[in-house]
């Protein structure tokens, strides 16, 4: 029996479908087998990001309504064997789908793959509740800006109302130097505001929009810091404890000479 | 009054109307017709029909009413002429072929019917086709505008897009394998015709020209080339 995963944030825009893109892929590079599930029902884009948009047959509708069965729905990824896509579909809306069907879906998906992970859409109407439906866990994502953790805030104790407990955080899009300087809300911040654990802190990494574009997720790139943090992420999903990354951005001569006569003092 | 059934009268300043059931067949209607008269044919002796609902009977099937009504029962028919803004819905139509002539297909489609009987028809539709749009259509679809990615064109017969396919396109969706797809530049993002799907390569760098592409299917696959 695998385990099912949403990856949700209430505000859009911070990066669900290119987390779970990423972490799905990652997942399989760990050797699990993972479906990744659409839940945006009419604004579908984790085809999009995967690189799989053109192989779409059937979509999730489909699947719910009998149309097909779910081997017939699912994709299998270009690069993984083990990493599956269910799209959405984009002619509907929200309300194709209900959430015992969800729950349903997921529930048999788990039976023949390790990993159920859910991409939630932006929002907290009927598309989240049918999202949510049928998740063991949560994955929270959110960004360094007030209207972001303040969404999250409310997607927490909505988590909470429907019975799925202990979710975990992943800070996106976070910029080191910004935060260093004071300009923009570090982790320790968000996770004072939250109170919830960090599974991983993704830094703002020019790499993922390239790659997104590209229709490959980060991890495939070898040094790519977003990359790395999304296997980590991966890795610690898994059971295994991977220390944080250190982001040390490139320290300027003027400030290292600071550092060095302040030392001396 | 009658009970509910496929026929029944109904009372009019003037008169009364036979009102018929827009989907039942002609014999049933006799049928009701004829227990409504036997179990209170009395009641509605000397009364005067004026008008007939729901249904256009042939001259022969008036005919027959009228001699049951008024040789049977005594009651006077002064016409059976169908009113038809007054159709009565049923809620649960059955299909049941009904002689209404009015419904059949008109003449200048017979030929083309014989040949592929839904394929008689064709849809225009002006504008682009953004994401989430979609065209269903039990005959041909002309397009005129855009098809983009995430929009879908699905028709039983041939489309034609007077502009570029970067989206789904399903031609010949009820089977019918010769059905072509024309656009100005076709690069869909997946191309069905009848039962054979395709996804043209990404490498493909045509840019938008004066002649159009053109798809269809020979030997089992589907082929873009240019018109002409």
């Amino acid at each position: 029996m695998g385990e099912s995963i949403v990856i949700t944030s209430g505000k859009g825009g911070v990066g669900k479908t290119t987390t779970t893109a990423n972490i799905g892929a990652a997942l399989a590079m760990e050797g699990k087998k993972v479906v990744v599930i659409d839940a945006d029902i009419g604004l579908r884009n984790l085809d999009l990001v995967l690189g799989l948009e053109n192989r779409i047959v059937y979509d999730i509708v489909d699947v719910v309504t009998g149309v097909c069965r779910i081997k017939q729905a699912l994709i299998k990824d270009k690069r993984f064997d083990n990493l599956y896509l269910l799209p959405a579909a984009q002619t509907k809306d929200k309300n194709a789908v209900n959430p015992e069907q969800m729950k349903d879906l997921i529930m048999d998906l788990k039976k023949t793959h390790d990993f159920v992970i859910v991409d939630c859409p932006a929002g907290i109407e009927q598309g989240f509740k049918n999202a949510i439906s049928g998740a063991d866990r949560a994955i929270v994502v959110t960004t360094p800006e007030i209207s972001a953790v303040r969404d999250a805030d409310r997607i927490i104790g909505l988590l909470e109302a429907a019975e799925i407990h202990d979710p975990l955080l992943i800070v996106n899009r976070l910029r080191i130097d910004m935060a260093r300087r004071g300009d923009m809300m570090n982790v320790e911040d968000i996770e004072d505001i939250l109170a919830i654990d960090l599974i991983g802190v993704v830094p703002d990494d020019e790499e993922v929009v390239m790659s997104t574009n590209r229709g490959e997720p980060a991890v495939f790139k070898e040094n790519s810091l977003s990359g790395m943090a999304f296997r980590n992420v991966s890795k610690r999903l898994i059971g295994e404890s991977v220390p944080f990354m250190e982001f040390d951005v490139q320290e300027s001569f003027f400030n290292k000479l600071k550092r060095a006569l302040s030392f001396g003092k | 009054m009658a009970r509910k059934g496929p026929a029944e009268f109904k009372g009019k300043l003037n008169g009364l109307y036979l009102n018929v059931d827009t989907n039942e067949s002609y014999t049933r209607i006799m049928t009701h017709l004829k227990k409504i008269l036997e179990e209170s044919g009395a009641f509605y002796k000397g009364s005067k029909i004026i008008g007939l609902t729901g249904q256009r009977f042939t001259y022969k099937q008036k005919a027959e009413i009228e001699d049951l009504l008024s040789n049977q029962y005594g009651i006077e028919v002064e016409s059976l002429e169908e009113e038809i803004s007054e159709i009565r819905k049923n809620p649960e139509p059955e299909p049941v072929h009904v002689p209404e002539p009015a419904n059949e297909p008109p003449p200048v489609f017979k030929e083309s019917v014989i040949v592929h009987p839904k394929i008689a028809d064709t849809k225009f539709v002006f504008g682009t086709l953004r994401s989430g749009n979609s065209v269903l259509y039990p005959g041909n679809v002309i397009l005129i505008g855009d098809v983009n990615p995430g929009a879908e064109i699905i028709a039983e017969g041939n489309i034609v897009v007077m502009g570029r396919i970067l989206g789904f396109v399903h031609a010949g969706s009820a089977g019918l394998e010769s059905a072509i797809v024309v656009a100005n530049l076709l690069k869909p993002t997946q191309i069905r015709i009848a039962k054979y799907i395709s996804v043209p390569p990404n490498d493909d760098h045509s840019e938008h020209t004066l002649s159009p592409e053109m798809a269809s299917v020979s030997n089992g696959i589907i082929k873009i080339e240019k018109c002409h």
